[in-house]
Formats: structure tokens, sequence, C-alpha cells
């Protein structure tokens, strides 16, 4: 029989009360704590027994085998009144006691107020503002990326939203249910009582549903319409976490699932779908359906809305030819390339399709500042190309055969190998048109 | 509003002081102040070290004795004060009870 346990249990980290209730049913089931950390506890058995236990605060890290002389003498005045150490993360230390009633090891609120902010400001506070400075530069590094990478590439960097939301939601919950706690806890000291309230974790659970919604949104976007298979997936996936979710606060309303327990499984069940809401558009997105040319296997040219053989007139066997697809509801691209065996002039184009017609400013802006940063845009005569808005490319001195053009609901860059003639320009300006 | 530290003294405070009139242990108020109020006041373990701590930073108590981690305590000169000034703020609220009560209302 195993004498030992491990627990996957989280609990915020100024919940001392249920922390403590929960190590005291424990310890009447004939489990005492070993370890403790903020996601899981470590148990030994011992007899069943009733102790009642304590979470305090101190403002040093404790190492339990390795105490100071400080450390020693603040738990020599505990054991006078029955209170032994047994167990310690960091600067929070886990005392237990015997007796049915001990004396409190805190008998002044406004004391153990000032030893809890003093400690938890160096243990915990520091590390939530780091986690929400971090999602808050995901955030501004996918802004930064814009919604033309964020949504129309072949391997979208989902992971930046994701993190960001999931960073966020580690950091603010905890972080103001602390401060709000922490606002009745100092009005309750300043009139010479102990606020009895247990913290609610209504901040957590509404933080983890908002991150469950914004990555099941990202996943739908990102993935569903792939192919039926992926959206039964998605599907499920959802549906399994909405139950699961569902069947946790029902629990833990019914007072059938402890809330350290409750939490524990949100949070692991969260950062499992966060891990598929990352990899899944990743693993379906089409990174390439075609390859024609040296090596390939395909018989007949693939169809393409236009190609340089079209234009130019040159044989299909002198390139290869390429096609990558990505996107997601939102926006999709799908971009051609044909590189010449030898001699012949390269020719490449990446259509963007813009699904959703409010993201068509944002992806005109973002297509823009991509071209721009290869040199100048210039405006050219967008008449030519049958299209709304035409750009050229103006680099190195000189003009380049390097054209951005806008139509109603989509955008194609077009990069020629060669100086198009008028007359090819009315064939890509037919073509591109049809679209 | 948060009082201003030992602006006023808590029933604590002022019976941890009381004790340190003559050099005593600090562990051995743990016992001393219950026995001395009859059980109406006690001092948790770590409310007490934390507060022989802060009077020791304000020099109202200074070290006596050091016998490996047991640490005996006095008051000083300071710490007498803050007594005095503690007992003289609660004659003067009993005085002011008995004057609106009269003597005869006394239990």
């Amino acid at each position: 029989m195993k004498d030992k346990k491990l627990v996957q249990i989280s609990f915020a980290f100024y919940d001392r009360d249920n922390l403590a209730k929960y190590l005291e049913e424990q310890a009447a089931a004939g489990w005492l704590i070993e370890s403790y950390s903020l996601n899981h506890i470590r148990f030994r058995q011992i007899r069943p027994e009733k102790l009642r236990f304590s979470i305090i605060y101190y403002h040093t890290p404790v190492t339990a085998n390795c105490l100071t002389n400080e450390q020693m003498e603040y738990l020599e005045f505990c054991a006078r009144t029955g209170w032994y150490l047994v167990a310690a993360e960091r600067r929070m230390l886990i005392m237990a006691n015997q007796a049915e009633h001990p004396i409190p090891i805190e008998t002044d609120p406004e004391i153990q107020l000032e030893n809890i902010h003093k400690s938890v400001k160096k243990q915990h506070i520091r590390n939530l503002i780091l986690y929400i400075a971090m999602g808050v530069l995901y955030f501004i590094w996918s802004a930064y990326m814009g919604v033309v990478y964020l949504f129309a590439s072949a391997t979208p960097p989902t992971h930046f939203l994701v993190m960001g939301a999931w960073y966020c939601a580690l950091g603010l919950p905890d972080m103001i249910g602390y401060y709000i706690w922490r606002r009745k806890a100092r009005a309750a000291a300043a009139e010479g009582t102990f606020y009895s309230g247990v913290p609610s974790n209504c901040l957590f659970y509404i933080a983890m549903l908002l991150v469950f919604a914004f990555c099941a949104a990202l996943l739908v976007i990102h993935s569903y319409g792939i192919n039926p298979v992926l959206n039964g997936i998605i599907i499920t996936i959802i549906t399994i976490g909405i139950i699961c979710g569902v069947y946790c606060l029902l629990g833990r309303q019914l007072s059938k699932i402890s809330a350290g327990v409750c939490r524990s499984i949100v949070t692991m069940g969260l950062t499992a779908f966060l891990i598929l809401s990352i990899l899944i558009p990743v693993g379906f997105s089409t990174v390439y359906s075609f390859n024609h040319g040296q090596g390939s296997v395909l018989a007949n040219p693939p169809d393409m809305p236009m190609s340089v053989t079209e234009l130019t007139g040159a044989s299909f066997d002198d390139y290869i030819t390429r096609k990558y697809t990505g996107g997601s509801l939102l926006l999709s691209q799908d971009e051609y390339l044909q590189y010449a065996v030898s001699g012949c002039p390269d020719f490449c184009y990446t259509i963007t399709y813009v699904h959703a017609d409010f993201l068509y400013d944002a992806c005109q802006k973002d297509l823009l500042k991509d071209f721009a940063k290869r040199g100048e845009a210039i405006t050219a005569d967008a008449s030519g190309w049958n299209a709304d808005a035409a750009y050229q490319l103006y680099e190195h001195g000189s003009v380049q055969h390097n054209y951005l053009l806008c139509y109603d609901g989509y955008f194609v860059e077009i990069l020629f190998g060669w100086a198009p003639t008028p007359e090819q320009i009315a064939i890509v300006a037919q073509k591109l048109s049809d679209i | 509003m948060p009082r201003a530290k030992f602006q006023t003294l808590t029933e604590q405070m002022f019976y941890i002081l009381l004790c340190l009139k003559n050099e005593c242990y600090g562990l051995d108020i743990l016992d001393r102040v219950p026995a001395m109020t009859n059980g109406r006041v006690t001092v948790g373990s770590g409310t007490l070290y934390n507060l022989l701590e802060q009077f020791l930073a304000e020099g109202m108590i200074r070290q006596t004795r050091v016998e490996g981690r047991r640490r005996s305590y006095i008051l000083t000169q300071h710490g007498m004060d803050m007594l005095q000034k503690e007992y003289d703020r609660i004659l003067a609220q009993t005085w002011d009870y008995y004057r609106i009560f009269g003597e005869g209302e006394q239990k």
C-alpha cells in the first residue's frame, strides 16, 4: 500500500483558510502534508489524527532542513504553544497543532497583515506582475505582426495570442483578488478584528472562462472548415471543455469538490486546451498543395489563376511551381511561386482573400507596411490593372516590377522576374479581376 | 484609517511591556500575560515574536542576555514612557466614564 501521495491541487496564495481546512481534512483521513507548491501537495501517510493547521507568512524564505538561528528562534516561540512546522514553501510556513483549540500563532490582525503583505510582495506579487507584463508583451507583439500574418499565414503564430491570454489570466485574477481581500482585511484590522471572509475564486473562474472562450474562438477561426474530421475534433474538444468546466463549477457549488481541487482541475484542463489550440492550427494548416517540376510526381500542370507560361509562352516544365496555402475563417492566402530551371525569369504572386470585410483596411495597411519594408511603395495606375488601388515598389533608386494590387475583397502582390509588356499587364489584369 | 504605529498600545502590546518591567525571557511572556490577566488576554507566539522585534527596533525594550537562542529583555525608559502614556490615556477614559455614568452606576 502506498504511504505517499501527490495531489494536484491549487489554492490562491492568499487563500490560507481553505488550504488549512483542506489539510485538516486530509490529516483526519490519515494524510499529513510533506511538501507544498502552488500546484500540488505531497502527503505522507499517518494514523488519522485531528490536527489544526495554520498558514503563516515569514519575512525570509525558509528551508525546513536548513533553518537560520532567527528562524529556529521563531519556531521555538511557536512550539511553546504547541505549533510545529510541517512544511515550508519559501516564505509560507505550514504549521500544525494537536490541540483542539490552540492559541493562534498570530493574534494581532494588523501585524498579521503586515507580515503577509511583506512576504507576498516578494514571493508572489512580483511573479504576478511579470506574468501580466509578459501577457501584455505577447499581445503587443501580435498587434505589431499584423492581421495578415496572424490570420492568413500558412503557419499562424496563434501561440502569441494564446500565451498572451494565458499569462494575463495567470496574473490578473490573483493580483486583483489579493488586493480586494487585503482591503477588506485592513478595514477589519483597523477595528481590531480578523477578516473572516473566505476569498472568492470568482475572478479566477471568470478569467479562465474568458481565456477558454478566446482560445476556442481562435481555434474555430484558424482550423474550422479545413476538413470534416478536423471540424468534428474541434467541436468535440470545445464541448468536452464546456462539460468539464460546468461539472467543476457545479461540483463546487454543491460543495462536492473542494476549492483547491476545482481550481486545479480548471487550470490543468485549460492548459491542455491551450496547447491544443496552439498545435491544431499549425498541425492542420496546409503548407503546399503541389510541387510541379523537377522531382515532382504530378503529371499535369496544376490549376493556377495565372502562370508564367500564359504570359511569356515558356514551357511549364521549365519551371518548378509551388503553391502555399494558409489561412483562417477571417483571411486566407494562396502563394504561387514559379522558379525557372534555366535562363527563364521567375514569376511569383500572392493572393490574400479577405473573408471578413471589417479587416480589409487593416489588411491593406499590413500589406503596404510589408511592401514598404523592402523599399518605398509608390502609387501606380490602378486602372491598368482593373484594380481599386495599385502600388509599385521603388527600391535602390529604381522602380521594381513588384506590385501590390487592391481589389474588392482581395489583394494581390506580384513579382515579375522581367519587365512586363502592356499586353502582359492586360492579361494579368483580366485574370486577376476574374478571381 | 490605520493607527500610527504605537500611537496607542493594544492590550497585547500593553501587557507584553508590563511583563518586561523586570528582566524576562521572551518566551516566558507567553505564559505570563494570561497569568496576569486571568486568561483574558493571550498573545500568539508569532505575534509576540514580531512585537518583541518591533519594540527592540523602536528602543522601547533592550536585550539583556542571550543564552543560545533564549533572549532576555527589559523595558527602557522610552518603553516606560510609552506605558505611562497609555496608562494615562486609559485612566482618562475611565474618569470620563465615571463622570458620565456616575460612581453609583459602577458594577
